[in-house]
């Protein structure tokens, strides 16, 4: 019965999913901006690609920008390593650039200068290898609703084209690894807000990317089912997956991630381990509540300003650099 | 009182950000009272990446606040 509804009309809807997917670079904004490298670049590209090599390198970046065909520079210079296994978070508000860095990397949007090196591979000129070895969670998921958990893992199956001797295997194994082999045969549509990106995380997993991108994985849940699905990113990095994840979520990034980039305005103006980063703001902090109204305050805080020597908010990141 | 502290605005006070904080929590109650001001509460604690956040912006990443917002280019 399962087999009679994989071959029929859904089977093209998953198809038709991935190749929007795919096809997104096609009308790149950026077609109409030229490169706009300095020949000082390529030597020092060269050097990273090489010693990078050596190290197992997921992600290798180096000064990359994209800029807009209205002249908007979405990513502004970008230069950042992810070794294997790492479990990387970017982390800014909403039009930081975030989404946008991690389309390139995923080659569904061609960078406008700069060098990007995906597993190995050249986002310029091996797309196609670098879509191979990747899994893109998307934040629109792409799940089909009318389909059950196990159909929906069985098309991404064929649609990344695993063997078909695997795809019962590779069907039971993901549906264990978030925890929805008991509501197998129940459609998507069925299923809370979290389920539903589980079962997306895992059509993500079907042909076994070292690594794979979430971007805004838990946007919109509840924080119950929040901190359920970062065990499921857990035990994905687990099995030695790099991840690199987005959020707006200061806590999640801070649970999940080994490191992390603060990205604002398509530049980071900040990275390291959520203890490196929080180590850098200096000393510990003083909450004090106060009886009165906000006037009071920004009166002893004009008072205050005299003695001390920095107050906030400054206009310019000023975290010590590591 | 602070050699190098940062100060920020909350929504129920004021949060001070120092290498000496917890060594001169109590100057700064004292400092409150004579400005006559009444502290409601008191808690010395260990940054974490909200602070870092406030620290490089000099604003909050509220997510709500900005789920609200659609992005332009996300």
């Amino acid at each position: 019965m399962l087999t009679s509804i994989v071959i029929s009309e859904p089977a093209s809807k998953v198809e038709v999913h991935r190749c929007t997917v795919y096809c997104t670079n096609m009308s790149s904004p950026t077609s109409d901006d030229g490169p706009r490298e300095s020949p000082d670049d390529y030597g020092a590209s060269e050097q990273r690609a090489s010693s990078a090599a050596t190290e197992r390198t997921a992600i290798d970046v180096d000064d990359l920008e994209l800029v807009y065909a209205d002249g908007t520079a979405a990513v502004d210079g970008v230069t950042m390593r992810i070794p294997e296994g790492e479990f990387f978070g970017f982390l800014g508000p909403n039009g930081a650039g975030k989404t946008t860095t991690i389309k390139v990397f995923a080659t569904l949007l061609s960078p406008t200068s700069g060098e990007v090196v995906v597993n190995g591979f050249d986002v310029r000129s091996e797309p196609r290898k670098i879509r191979e070895t990747i899994g893109y969670m998307a934040q629109e998921t792409s799940i089909d609703p009318e389909l059950t958990a196990e159909e929906n893992i069985r098309f991404a199956c064929e649609a990344y084209g695993v063997p078909r001797g695997e795809r019962s295997d590779r069907v039971a194994e993901l549906l264990d690894l978030v925890d929805l082999g008991d509501v197998a045969d129940k459609r998507a549509e069925e299923f809370s807000g979290g389920m539903k990106k589980r079962l997306d995380a895992a059509t993500a997993l079907v042909h076994r990317p070292p690594l794979v991108f979430l971007d805004e994985p838990t946007t919109g849940l509840d924080p119950k089912a929040r901190n359920r699905l970062w065990e499921y990113f857990r035990r994905i990095n687990d099995r030695g997956t790099t991840i690199l994840l987005t959020t707006q979520y200061l806590e999640e990034a801070d649970q999940l991630c080994d490191r992390l980039a603060v990205i604002l305005d398509g530049t980071i103006v900040a990275d390291g381990t959520p203890a490196e980063l929080k180590r850098r703001v200096g000393g510990e902090v003083l909450d004090v509540e106060l009886e009165g109204g906000e006037s009071e305050h920004a009166e002893w805080k004009s008072q205050r300003k005299s003695t001390c020597s920095r107050t906030q908010p400054s206009p310019k990141p000023r975290l010590a650099s590591a | 009182m602070f050699e190098d502290a940062a100060i920020a605005e909350t929504e129920t006070g004021i949060s001070v950000t120092a290498e000496t904080a917890r060594q001169h929590g109590t100057d700064l109650l004292v400092a409150f009272r004579d400005a006559g001001l009444t502290v409601t509460g008191f808690n010395v604690r260990a940054p974490t990446l909200d602070d870092v956040f406030l620290a490089i912006t000099g604003d909050e990443l509220d997510a709500d606040q900005v789920d609200a917002q659609e992005g332009v280019r996300n």
